[in-house]
């Protein structure tokens, strides 16, 4: 299927500013889809609030666009009633781990099969710009005319400490990485965590003078560097990219489907299963 | 004796409702009083094929059901008042959305955390206006198990209807009190079933089109139609818009669909209120201290009647006036500090003979209680 | 309509031995029961309070105020409890744990209740089931056969909880209670 199949043509164009970084990945989840080759019935996009929230509207799949950091929740309800359906969960940074912090920690720690996909641009874009958990010290912000003074999360470790059993990080810069990680958490088996390092040119680039969308982009391309290579030996305080974690774990619906053949047991051993109330006269 | 005959509590009666109802898909957090719904559900649900899940919270809670519910399954939460208040903002989704569920809120006294053992009935206006912005909201209650078990069931039913959550209120004293449930036969009550679309696969469906009885037939999520749901103002294929005419058409919609069906919507019981002079109106379990009150009433002469409600959103106020037309006193038995009274004297023609007997200590209202208001009112003393 | 108050403290099975008499009634005879329960936060130990209302037609009003019968398995029970019941009810107590006090007007039984379940039945998790039998035996509000059975569904068709109530049945005096509260 071309990749133009599964776009919304008739709700463009998109709402984000020129030189923004989601568009970008968009072109690569598409094209990530096209590659596995999923039909556009069997793919559930559930997405929060924010610029980065917006994608689900553009794709031609069964959307369901939700409440400010609320998606994985949603999304949770979704896979556990029809876990044949494949999910991806678009998210901003503060969609993700400011008000969805929680639930992020939640759904990974389940590791249900889910695709999580963080679009770090370090800034509340669609609210005009004030910082999010990942935005770091020293940032310029309109809620931070002093620049910032909270730290950032590292959304590798936070995720690989709550039980993602698979996490990456790449950038806007790397599509063809992009693209070919998005594949890979697809089809990984468990819950997925592709954070995207990208760019917000109006309310990040503006602010803390990082120039053009093509300079900030230049910066994402020569602050970043490949997990275990040399570069980053001789520097560690570039950003590695790459597939941090790639693990075999029970799913959360395969075990509850384990859990079902427990009760089926107990059904037939007793007829029916026991209350509980009764249980608790043990 | 038959073995459908059950002795058991308040939460037991709600989750024999639901599971009669078809509910498949339970998600909640455990909190006082109504943990054992949950627990209840953990057993049920995985040994028939469905599906139950403990979230992080109660926001999670009320947002896993909604998304369970858009694959085509019947769906329920429970809590209690602080766990109510988290699930607003879902709620509020769920209204604008037009997705079926069912909220249980078993009370307790509030605000905050106030006494999670004991009852209270504080929640009726929040289940009315907790989530932000104009809307309207069906929620059900009851004062007795098998009433419970049938407010259950038509919670399902009504959700299913009109595409819409449904709360169902009661209080911790019936949540905990054990009595008689006796489970009706698979038939013995009507069932409302998801409606679908009949539109094929490849044709243009519409999932915010009302057909012409106001019902919008839905596709799961999975199926051969791909939609948009959001919770912003959106067109009749459910894309956001900020058209006026769009906008002002989806509000009065979500509004009309319930407020105009009032009268469908009511359900009450009545006692000895054709000749009562004395009417007693209340809901849950003040209710049966008001049965007692007006029973030993009319045993010694006393025209006092009982207006029991069952439904108490959208506020049956043409009900509650017709009833009062010819009272001399009308006595609002409750256990907050007046919530449906004022809804009560916004609905009489005469509100100044309106009263409230309550308590918001945590006690259960005895009939001595209400025994004492009457006489205060009549001028009796105490 | 009979008005029972069970109590003792948490951990005691207080509130079981209402729910299976209440079963019984509801259950294997086909009558009425509501059941109301009350405790503190303690998970175990604090007051366990159980009222139970017996009737032949619908129960409106759920709590006991003024009790026919009152079942005190602890001390601090007896002491919070003993002016809930009417004069001359009937007060019923474990003799190891709770010592009399004259001035309560009822007719107070003394029984071994614990030490039978602890030394006779060496199941001390039991006394709730012995306690049962008691109140059967001396009110007479419902067949010792529905109590069997509601043991038997509960626990087991040879569950232990059968001999302690059993047992019970016969600690008691005997009836004591006029037939036309039942």
């Amino acid at each position: 299927m071309a990749i133009e199949n599964y776009i919304r043509k008739r709700f463009f164009p998109h709402i984000w500013c020129p030189g923004c970084g989601h568009g970008t990945v968009l072109n690569a989840l598409l094209r990530a889809l096209e590659q596995l080759g999923l039909s556009k019935n069997e793919i559930v996009m559930v997405s929060g609030i924010g610029c980065s929230a917006r994608i689900s509207g553009y794709v031609d799949v069964h959307t369901l666009h939700t409440l400010h950091g609320r998606a994985l929740a949603f999304a949770t309800g979704v896979k556990l009633s029809r876990p044949e359906l494949t999910i991806l969960v678009p998210m901003g940074d503060g969609d993700a781990l400011a008000i969805g912090g929680n639930h992020f920690l939640h759904a990974a720690r389940r590791n249900i099969d889910i695709t999580a996909i963080i679009l770090n641009n370090r800034i509340y874009g669609m609210t005009g710009g004030q910082f999010s958990p990942l935005s770091g010290c020293g940032i310029q912000a309109t809620t931070a005319p002093y620049s910032t003074i909270d730290h950032a999360f590292d959304v590798v470790e936070l995720s690989r400490a709550a039980g993602a059993s698979f996490v990456a990080r790449t950038t806007t810069f790397h599509v063809r990485e992009l693209e070919k990680m998005l594949v890979q958490a697809i089809r990984h088996r468990g819950f997925s965590v592709v954070e995207v390092l990208s760019q917000c040119p109006t309310h990040f680039g503006r602010r803390n003078k990082e120039g053009s969308a093509v300079d900030m982009l230049k910066k994402l391309q020569s602050k970043t560097v490949p997990l275990n290579s040399r570069k980053l030996e001789l520097d560690p305080s570039l950003v590695p990219r790459g597939v941090f974690v790639d693990q075999d774990k029970p799913e959360y619906c395969e075990l509850y489907d384990d859990m079902v053949a427990r009760s089926r047991v107990e059904v037939e051993e007793q007829g029916q299963p026991v209350g509980a109330d009764a249980r608790k006269e043990v | 004796m038959s073995e459908r005959t059950l002795f058991v509590h308040g939460n037991q009666a709600c989750v024999e409702g639901a599971l009669y109802a078809g509910v498949s898909f339970y998600a909640g957090y455990p909190i006082t009083p109504s943990s054992e719904i949950a627990e209840e559900m953990s057993v049920r649900l995985p040994a028939n094929g469905g599906r139950f899940i403990q979230m992080e919270d109660e926001i999670s809670s009320m947002c896993a059901i909604i998304g369970a519910s858009l694959t085509g399954r019947k769906v329920m939460t429970a809590t209690s008042g602080p766990g109510f208040s988290l699930m607003q903002e879902a709620l509020g989704y769920a209204i604008m959305a037009e997705i079926p569920c069912v909220i249980v809120n078993v009370m307790r006294g509030g605000p905050s955390t106030g006494l999670p053992t004991q009852g209270s009935q504080g929640d009726v206006n929040q289940a009315r206006w907790g989530t932000h912005g104009d809307h309207a909201i069906i929620a059900l209650t009851a004062s007795t198990h098998q009433a419970l078990f049938e407010a259950t069931v038509r919670a399902f039913n009504l959700a299913e209807t009109y595409r819409s959550p449904v709360i169902v209120l009661y209080d911790e004293l019936l949540a905990h009190m054990r009595e008689r449930l006796t489970l009706p036969e698979p038939g013995d009550l009507p069932l409302v079933e998801r409606l679908r679309t009949f539109v094929p696969g490849g044709v243009d469906y519409r999932p915010y089109l009302a057909r012409s009885d106001g019902r919008l037939p839905m596709s799961d999520f999975g199926g051969v139609h791909r939609y948009n749901v959001t919770g912003l103002y959106h067109d009749m294929w459910g894309f956001p818009s900020t058209d006026p005419v769009t906008v002002n058409d989806l509000l009065h919609h979500l509004h009309d669909k319930i407020v105009v069906r009032t009268g469908e919507l009511e359900s009450h019981r009545e006692y000895a209120l054709e000749d009562a002079d004395t009417v007693l109106i209340s809901y849950g379990t003040p209710a049966r201290s008001a049965m007692q009150v007006a029973r030993k009433g009319r045993d010694s002469g006393h025209r006092v009647g009982v207006l029991e409600l069952e439904t108490l959103w959208p506020f049956p106020g043409q009900l509650v006036r017709d009833v009062c037309e010819k009272a001399r006193i009308v006595i609002v038995v409750e256990m907050n500090m007046g919530q449906i009274r004022d809804q009560v004297r916004a609905a009489v023609r005469a509100p100044e003979r309106v009263f409230l007997a309550n308590r918001v200590d945590g006690e259960f209202i005895k009939p001595k209680d209400i025994g004492t208001v009457i006489r205060l009112v009549d001028g009796h003393g105490v | 309509m009979l008005k029972l108050i069970l109590s003792g403290v948490g951990g005691q099975g207080i509130i079981t031995a209402g729910v299976i008499l209440g079963e019984a009634v509801v259950i294997h005879e086909g009558r009425y029961a509501v059941q109301t329960q009350s405790y503190g936060a303690e998970v175990r130990g604090g007051l366990a309070r159980t009222d139970l209302t017996i009737a032949n037609s619908e129960i409106y009003y759920p709590r006991v105020e003024q009790a026919h019968v009152l079942v005190a398995l602890h001390q601090d029970a007896y002491l919070r409890l003993n002016r809930s019941i009417r004069p001359g009810g009937i007060l019923i107590v474990d003799e190891t744990l709770v010592t009399l006090d004259a001035r309560v007007d009822a007719r107070q039984f003394s029984l071994p209740i614990i030490r039978t379940a602890e030394e006779e039945l060496k199941r001390p998790q039991a006394a709730n089931m012995c306690m049962v039998g008691v109140l059967v035996t001396m009110t007479g509000v419902v067949e010792p056969d529905s109590v069997s059975q509601a043991i038997r569904t509960r626990f087991g068709v040879d569950h232990p909880n059968l001999e302690a109530f059993a047992r019970g049945l016969e600690l008691a005096p005997g009836r004591v209670l006029q037939s036309s509260l039942v």
